[in-house]
C-alpha cells in the first residue's frame, strides 16, 4: 500500500485555488438582492483555503526533506548531501516554490483579515475577504498551471542537480519569506483599500483597521530587505551591500510606498485629510510589491538575482500584474471624484509637515522608480542602450531624501491643527547643534577626493545625527520632570515605535555615510607569504587549509592581520569551496568583526605568480558597516512596538464586547 | 554631553586610524564607480575583475594623472563607448525626464501646497442632523 | 489510486468543516454586531479622551463619524441571513466535484507514488544484492556510498566505489576516493591511471600536473599502461609536442587487443597529431605574413602607436624575443622626444597579452 502524499499536496493546491475563486464568487454574488447573505460564506472558506494551501506547502518541505526526485521541482533545486536548512529552504530557492510561498501567505492573510477582522463592519470585511479572493484565485490559478510546484517525474533520477551554492546561506534561506510576508501583507491593505473604493466609505477608522497591516508588511519588508542586504554583503564577496541595481530597486520601490502611507495615514487618521492620497498609496505599494516579486522573472529585467523563467509564464504573471494594479487604479479613478472632501490644515502644523514628508517619499521613490525604468524604456522605443546606477541616485534620491529625514525631528515635535515653527526649532536647537559638531568632528577625521566628496560626507553624517538627537529631545522632554523611566515607559507605544524607528533611519544613515565615503579596498594576487597593505592595517598570507564540508570541499587561506603598531587584529580564514553536484565553485567571504567595522577577505580566482600559486586576494575595510544591518533591525522593531500600541488593537477589544455588551456599552445608551 | 563626546571619540576611533589614499587615486576610484563593467552583470569597474575593467582603469588612472577633469574624462567614455557605460546618465535632451522629473516633483508639490493652504473653504460639517440623532437614539436605546 | 481518493475526499470533508463550523460561531455579522461595535469603539473614544491621547473636537468627529456608519448598516442591514440549507449544499457540492475535476484533468498524476530517497536506496540495496550486474553504476555508487563509514579503513572498497562513481560520470568524487585508497595503502595502490584519468576529466579534458604526475607514477609500475600513454599523448598534442604524441598513441595502440574497440579512438588521435601540426605550421606562416607586413607599414609611416602596441604585442605571441627586443627599440628611437606615448605602447602591449591570456586558456 502506497499513498502519494506528494499528490494529496496537488490536490490541497487545487483545493486551494477553487476555493479562493468561490470566495470572491460568493462575495460577488452577496451583492444581487437575492443572493443577499451569501457572503459571509467567505469567511469561513477565506479559513479552509489558507488550510489547503498550508498543507501543500508543508507537503513541498517534506518532499524536499524526503529528496523525493518524483517532484520536479526537489529533482531540479535538491541534492542528497545539502544540509537539511538548504533542503528545505530549497522548497523556495525556485520561481515554483516561491510562487507557492507566495501564495500561501497570501491566503493566509486572507485567513487573517476573517479572525483578526471581527471588529470591522460586516461588509467592508467581506468586499475585502472579496478582493483577496480574487487575488488568490489569479496567484495559485497561475503556479497550480503554469508554475507547479510538485510536479511529477517518472521514472524519477537517482540525484538531484542540486541548488545554487551562493543560495545555500542563513541569510538568503530566510531572505524570501521575510520579503514574501512583507510584499503580500500590501495585499491585505490593496484589497482593503478596493473594498473601501466599492464601499464608498473612506474615514478615520479605514485608516486605523489598514494601519496595522501596514505596520505589519513595512516591519517584515524591511526585515526581508536588509537580509537580502547583508546577504549581497557577505555571500557576493564584492564588499558592498546595496548596488541600485534593478532587483534591489524594486524591492525599495513598495518599502518607499508603505513608509510614505504610514504617514498619511496618521494624517488621515488624526485629521481626516490626505484620504484619497492614502488610497492611492495602498494600491501602489501592492503594485510595487508585485512589481517586486515578479518583474524580475518577467525577462523584461536582467539581474543576478533572477529567476530564469521562459518568456510565456513571464507574459502571464506581468499580464495579472497589469490587470490586478489596472483595475485598482481604474476603480480609483472612478470613485475618488466622489469621496467626500477631507479635512483643510495649516501650513504650520504636524499635518502639513508629514505631507511635506509625503511629498519628498515620493519625489525619492520616482527617482528610483525612472532610474529602474528609464534604461528599459530607451532600450524599448529608441533602442538605445544606457545605464543609471550608483551615482544618479546619489545626485538625485540622496538630496531628497536628506530634506526628507531633516522634516522628521521637526515634524515629531510639532502639535497637530497649528503649531509653532519657531519654538520648535528653538526646542531642537542643542539637538542640532550636537548633530552639527558630531557630524564636523567625523569630517576632521576623514579626508576627501576633493570638496564635493568633503561636503556630501558632512551632510550625510549631519543627517544622521540629527535624527538620533533630534528624536532623543523628543525623549527628553517627554520624560523631564521627575520620574524619568516611569515616564519613559509611560509613553505611548506609538510613540515608542516612532522614536525606535527615527533613531534606526538614523543609525543606518550614519553607517551608509561612513561605509560609502571612507571604505578601503585592495585587490591583489598574492601567494603564501605575500604581505599587502591597506591604510594602518598589513595583511599577511600565512598558509593554506583543507577543510571539507557536508556537500563542499573547501581550499582555505590562512591570513593574519595586524593593525599600524604592529598589533595582531585577527586571524582571517576565508575559503573557496566547490561543489561537486553542482560542479560550481563559491568564494566565502571572512569577516573579521570590529565593534562597528569589518575587515573583509575574499579569496578569488588561483593564479600562477612567478610559478607560485597564489589567488586573487580581495581585502576590504569597511567603517561603520554594523550600523548599516542594525539601523533598519531598529526599524522594524519600532514598527512592532507601534504595532502593539492599544489605538490599534480596538479591533481585537471589540471583539471580546461584542458577545458581551459591557458597562461600557451601558454608558452611551 | 562630555559623556557623549566621549562615546563618539571611541565610536570614531577605528576611523583615525587610516590615512587617505592620495588625491588622485581616490578621484580616480570615484570614477570608477561612474562606469559599468561592459563584460560583467550590472557591476561597475572598480569592484570587477574583468580584463576590459582592469583595461579601463587604467585609462582612467591615465587620464587622471594627466590632468583631465572628470567632465572631460566623462566625455571621452560617453565618445569611446557610449551611453552604456556611463552609470551616471549624462544631462541631455533624452535625459530631461530622468534628470528633471524627481527635483520638479519637490518644487511643484510645494507650489500646490502653499496655494491650497492659502485658500480656506468651509470645513466639514462635524455634527449629526436631527434626523439622524433621532435614529440613532432609537437605535442605542436597547444595546 | 483508491486510497489516494479516500484522503482527498477526508480533505475535501475537514475543510467543509471547518467553514461551517466558523460560520455557526462566527459572530460578526448583522445589525447587532454593528451596534456591539460602535458602542466598543465610542468607549474607546471616550477612553482616549480621558488619557488625553486626542482632544475633544477629535473625540466628537470620531464619535459623529461612527454614529454614520452605524447608521449605513442599518440601512443596508441584510435580511438577516437564514441558512439556505439546498444553496450551501449546492455550493459545497459543487466547489468538491470542480475541485476533482481540476485536479483530475489538469493538475494530478495520482498514478506516480512517492519515491523518498531512504525508500529507493534500501530498494536498490535490495537489487544490487541479488544481481548486481543489473544496477546502474550510478546506483551502485549510491548503494555503496551507505558503507563508508563501516569501511573507511578499507582500499579496496574506496577503489571500487571510484570506478563506480567514474563510470556514473563523477569524476570529482571518483578522483577523492582513489585518492583516498591510495593514502590508506600506498604500497598497494595499482590504479594511478585510472586517478589519473579522473583527474583529466575534473579539469574538463586537459591533462594537468597532478594528472601527469600520475600517469607517469603508473608508467613507472607498468611501462605498457595504455590509458596512461593515451592521456599523455592527449596532453603532448595539445602542447604542440607532435613526436612525443605520435610515440604516445602508438605505445598505447600496442597495448591494445587487435579486437579491442578502443583501436579506433586512439588511431583517430594518432591521425589528429598530423592535422594539428599542418594547421599549425599554416597558421604560423599567416600570422608571420601578416606580422612582417605590418612591420614594414610602421616602417614607412612610424606616427602609428596602435600599430606599435599590435606588432609588439604579436612578437610576445609568437615567442620572437629578438624580434621584439628590435621592434621596441625602433618604437623607443621614434618616440624618442614624447616618453609617455612610449611607455602607454608598452603598458596597452603588455596588458593586451594578459588579457588574452586569462581569457583564452
Amino acid at each position: 500500500m502506497n499513498i502519494s502524499i506528494t499528490e494529496i499536496g496537488v490536490f490541497c493546491l487545487t483545493a486551494a485555488f477553487v476555493l479562493s475563486a468561490v470566495q470572491a464568487g460568493v462575495v460577488a454574488a452577496g451583492q444581487v438582492k437575492t443572493m443577499r447573505g451569501i457572503e459571509r460564506y467567505a469567511e469561513g472558506i477565506s479559513l479552509a483555503a489558507a488550510i489547503a494551501i498550508a498543507a501543500s506547502f508543508i507537503i513541498l518541505i517534506v518532499a524536499f526533506i524526503r529528496s523525493d526526485f518524483s517532484v520536479v521541482n526537489v529533482y531540479e533545486h535538491s541534492h542528497t548531501d545539502k544540509p537539511l536548512l538548504y533542503k528545505i529552504s530549497g522548497a523556495w530557492g525556485s520561481h515554483e516554490g516561491s510562487m507557492l510561498l507566495w501564495c500561501t501567505i497570501l491566503l493566509v492573510y486572507g485567513a487573517l483579515i476573517t479572525l483578526l477582522g471581527q471588529g470591522l463592519p460586516a461588509s467592508l470585511r467581506h468586499k475585502a475577504l472579496g478582493v483577496q479572493g480574487l487575488l488568490g484565485a489569479a496567484f495559485t490559478g497561475f503556479t497550480l498551471f503554469s508554475s507547479n510546484p510538485l510536479g511529477r517525474l517518472d521514472p524519477a533520477p537517482v540525484q538531484g542537480l542540486s541548488l545554487n551554492p551562493a543560495l545555500q546561506d542563513p541569510a538568503l534561506a530566510f531572505h524570501p519569506p521575510m520579503l514574501y510576508l512583507g510584499y503580500v501583507g500590501f495585499s491585505v491593505v490593496f484589497s482593503f483599500a478596493v473594498a473601501a473604493l466599492i464601499e464608498g466609505r473612506l474615514d478615520r477608522a479605514w485608516a486605523r483597521w489598514v494601519r496595522p497591516w501596514v505596520l505589519v508588511a513595512w516591519s517584515f519588508l524591511t526585515v526581508g530587505i536588509t537580509l537580502g542586504a547583508f546577504w549581497a554583503y557577505y555571500e557576493l564577496g564584492w564588499g558592498g551591500w546595496w548596488a541600485w541595481d534593478p532587483v534591489e530597486n524594486a524591492s525599495f520601490m513598495p518599502w518607499l510606498a508603505a513608509t510614505a502611507m504610514l504617514h498619511s495615514a496618521i494624517v488621515m487618521e488624526k485629521r481626516d485629510a490626505l484620504k484619497a492620497w492614502t488610497v492611492f498609496l495602498a494600491i501602489l505599494a501592492f503594485t510595487f510589491s508585485m512589481m517586486g516579486a515578479f518583474l524580475v522573472r518577467s525577462g523584461l529585467l536582467t539581474s543576478v538575482h533572477a529567476f530564469a523563467v521562459d518568456p510565456q509564464r513571464g507574459i502571464l504573471l506581468v499580464s495579472i500584474l497589469f490587470v490586478t494594479a489596472g483595475s485598482g487604479f481604474a476603480l480609483y479613478g472612478l470613485r475618488v471624484p466622489n469621496l467626500a472632501p477631507g479635512g483643510l490644515f495649516a501650513p504650520v502644523s504636524r499635518e502639513a509637515s508629514l505631507v511635506l514628508n509625503n511629498l519628498l517619499l515620493s519625489a525619492a521613490l520616482t527617482s528610483v522608480f525612472l532610474g529602474t525604468l528609464y534604461p528599459l524604456l530607451m532600450q524599448a522605443v529608441f533602442d538605445r542602450a544606457m545605464s543609471v546606477g550608483a551615482p544618479y541616485y546619489l545626485l538625485v534620491f540622496g538630496p531628497i531624501m536628506v530634506a526628507g529625514l531633516a522634516v522628521a525631528p521637526i515634524s515629531a515635535l510639532m502639535s497637530w491643527k497649528r503649531s509653532d515653527l519657531k519654538g520648535v526649532l528653538q526646542r531642537l536647537a542643542i539637538a542640532f547643534a550636537v548633530a552639527a559638531l558630531c557630524a564636523a568632528l567625523g569630517l576632521l577625521l576623514y579626508k576627501g577626493a576633493d570638496f564635493m566628496a568633503e561636503a556630501g560626507y558632512f551632510v550625510g553624517l549631519l543627517t544622521g545625527f540629527w535624527l538620533v538627537f533630534g528624536s532623543l529631545r523628543l525623549v527628553w522632554e517627554r520624560t523631564r520632570g521627575g520620574h524619568p523611566v516611569r515616564r519613559f515607559l509611560g509613553l505611548p507605544l506609538a510613540t515608542h515605535g516612532m522614536l525606535l524607528a527615527h533613531i534606526g533611519l538614523g543609525v543606518f544613515v550614519l553607517g551608509a555615510v561612513v561605509e560609502s565615503h571612507a571604505k578601503l579596498s585592495l585587490q591583489e594576487v598574492m601567494a603564501v607569504g605575500d604581505t599587502a597593505k591597506l591604510g594602518a592595517y598589513e595583511l599577511t598570507f600565512t598558509g593554506t587549509y583543507q577543510a571539507e564540508g557536508k556537500n563542499y570541499d573547501a581550499q582555505g587561506g590562512i591570513f593574519a592581520i595586524t593593525d599600524a603598531s604592529g598589533h595582531r587584529v585577527c586571524e582571517a580564514r576565508p575559503q573557496r569551496r566547490f561543489y561537486p553536484a553542482s560542479n560550481d565553485v563559491q568564494s566565502k567571504v571572512w569577516l573579521c568583526f570590529r565593534p562597528l567595522s569589518d575587515l573583509y577577505v575574499v579569496m578569488a580566482q588561483p593564479q600562477d605568480k612567478a610559478g607560485r600559486a597564489a589567488w586573487q586576494i580581495r581585502f576590504f575595510y569597511n567603517p561603520w558597516v554594523r550600523l548599516i544591518f542594525l539601523g533598519p533591525v531598529l526599524m522594524a522593531l519600532g514598527g512592532v512596538l507601534s504595532l502593539c500600541d492599544r489605538r490599534l488593537r480596538v479591533a481585537v477589544a471589540t471583539r471580546a464586547r461584542a458577545l458581551k455588551p459591557g458597562p461600557a456599552a451601558e454608558e452611551v445608551a | 554631553m562630555k559623556r557623549l563626546l566621549l562615546a563618539f571619540l571611541l565610536l570614531a576611533a577605528p576611523m583615525a586610524a587610516y590615512a587617505g589614499p592620495a588625491a588622485d587615486e581616490a578621484r580616480a576610484q570615484k570614477l570608477f564607480t561612474e562606469v559599468r563593467c561592459v563584460a560583467c552583470q550590472g557591476q561597475d569597474i572598480a569592484d570587477s575583475d574583468a580584463a576590459i575593467a582592469g583595461d579601463m582603469r587604467r585609462e582612467i588612472r591615465q587620464a587622471v594623472a594627466a590632468g583631465r577633469s572628470d567632465a572631460d574624462i566623462r566625455a571621452d567614455l560617453y565618445r569611446h563607448y557610449g551611453d552604456y557605460v556611463l552609470f551616471r546618465p549624462r544631462f541631455s535632451g533624452s535625459n530631461l525626464l530622468l534628470w528633471g522629473v524627481p527635483p520638479l516633483i519637490v518644487i511643484g508639490g510645494i507650489a500646490a501646497l502653499l496655494i491650497m493652504t492659502r485658500r480656506r473653504s468651509e470645513t466639514r460639517a462635524y455634527a449629526l442632523s436631527e434626523a439622524e440623532q433621532k435614529r440613532l437614539d432609537d437605535l442605542t436605546k436597547n444595546i | 489510486m483508491l486510497l489516494l481518493a479516500t484522503a482527498c475526499a477526508l480533505i475535501t470533508a475537514m475543510l467543509v468543516g471547518v467553514v461551517a463550523l466558523w460560520q455557526r460561531r462566527a459572530p460578526g455579522d448583522g445589525l447587532q454586531h454593528a451596534k456591539a461595535l460602535y458602542a466598543a469603539f465610542v468607549s474607546d473614544v471616550e477612553r482616549r479622551e480621558q488619557s488625553g491621547e486626542i482632544d475633544a473636537e477629535l473625540g466628537h468627529e470620531e464619535r459623529v463619524e461612527a454614529a454614520r456608519a452605524l447608521l449605513k448598516a442599518e440601512s443596508e442591514a441584510a435580511p438577516s441571513a437564514t441558512a439556505r440549507p439546498r444553496l450551501a449544499a449546492g455550493l459545497i457540492f459543487g466547489t468538491a466535484a470542480v475541485t476533482f475535476v481540476v485536479y483530475l484533468l489538469f493538475a494530478g498524476r495520482p498514478l506516480i507514488p512517492d519515491q523518498p530517497y531512504k525508500a529507493r536506496l534500501q530498494a536498490w540495496t535490495h537489487a544490487a544484492q541479488q544481481n548486481p550486474d543489473d544496477v546502474s553504476p550510478e546506483v551502485l555508487a549510491a548503494v555503496l556510498r551507505q558503507g563508508v563509514v563501516r569501511n573507511a579503513r578499507d582500499p579496496v572498497f574506496w577503489t571500487f566505489l571510484a570506478r563506480k562513481d567514474m563510470l556514473a560520470g563523477h569524476a570529482y568524487l571518483a578522483a577523492k576516493e582513489f585518492e583516498r585508497a591510495e593514502s590508506l595503502a600506498p604500497a598497494h595502490f595499482a590504479e594511478w591511471s585510472e586517478l589519473g584519468e579522473a583527474l583529466t576529466f575534473i579539469s574538463g579534458g586537459k591533462v594537468g600536473g597532478d594528472a601527469k604526475t600520475a600517469f607517469d607514477k603508473a608508467l613507472a609500475m607498468d611501462p605498457t599502461d595504455t590509458r596512461a600513454h593515451y592521456y599523455l599523448g592527449r596532453m603532448n598534442l595539445d602542447a604542440g609536442r607532435y613526436d612525443a604524441a605520435r610515440a604516445d598513441f602508438a605505445a598505447a595502440l600496442a597495448g591494445l587487443a587487435p579486437d579491442d574497440v578502443r583501436r579506433t579512438v586512439v588511431a583517430d588521435q594518432l591521425k589528429a597529431v598530423d592535422i594539428a601540426e599542418k594547421a599549425e605550421a599554416a597558421t604560423k606562416a599567416r600570422i608571420g605574413g601578416m606580422v612582417s607586413g605590418l612591420a614594414a607599414q610602421l616602417k614607412a609611416d612610424p606616427e602609428n602607436a596602435d600599430g606599435w602596441a599590435r606588432l609588439l604585442r604579436s612578437y610576445d605571441v609568437l615567442g620572437d624575443t629578438a624580434a621584439r627586443a628590435k621592434a621596441e627599440a625602433d618604437m623607443k628611437a621614434h618616440y624618442r622626444d614624447r616618453p609617455d606615448i612610449a611607455q602607454s605602447i608598452l603598458a596597452r602591449a603588455q596588458g593586451a597579452v594578459g588579457a588574452e591570456n586569462t581569457g583564452g586558456r
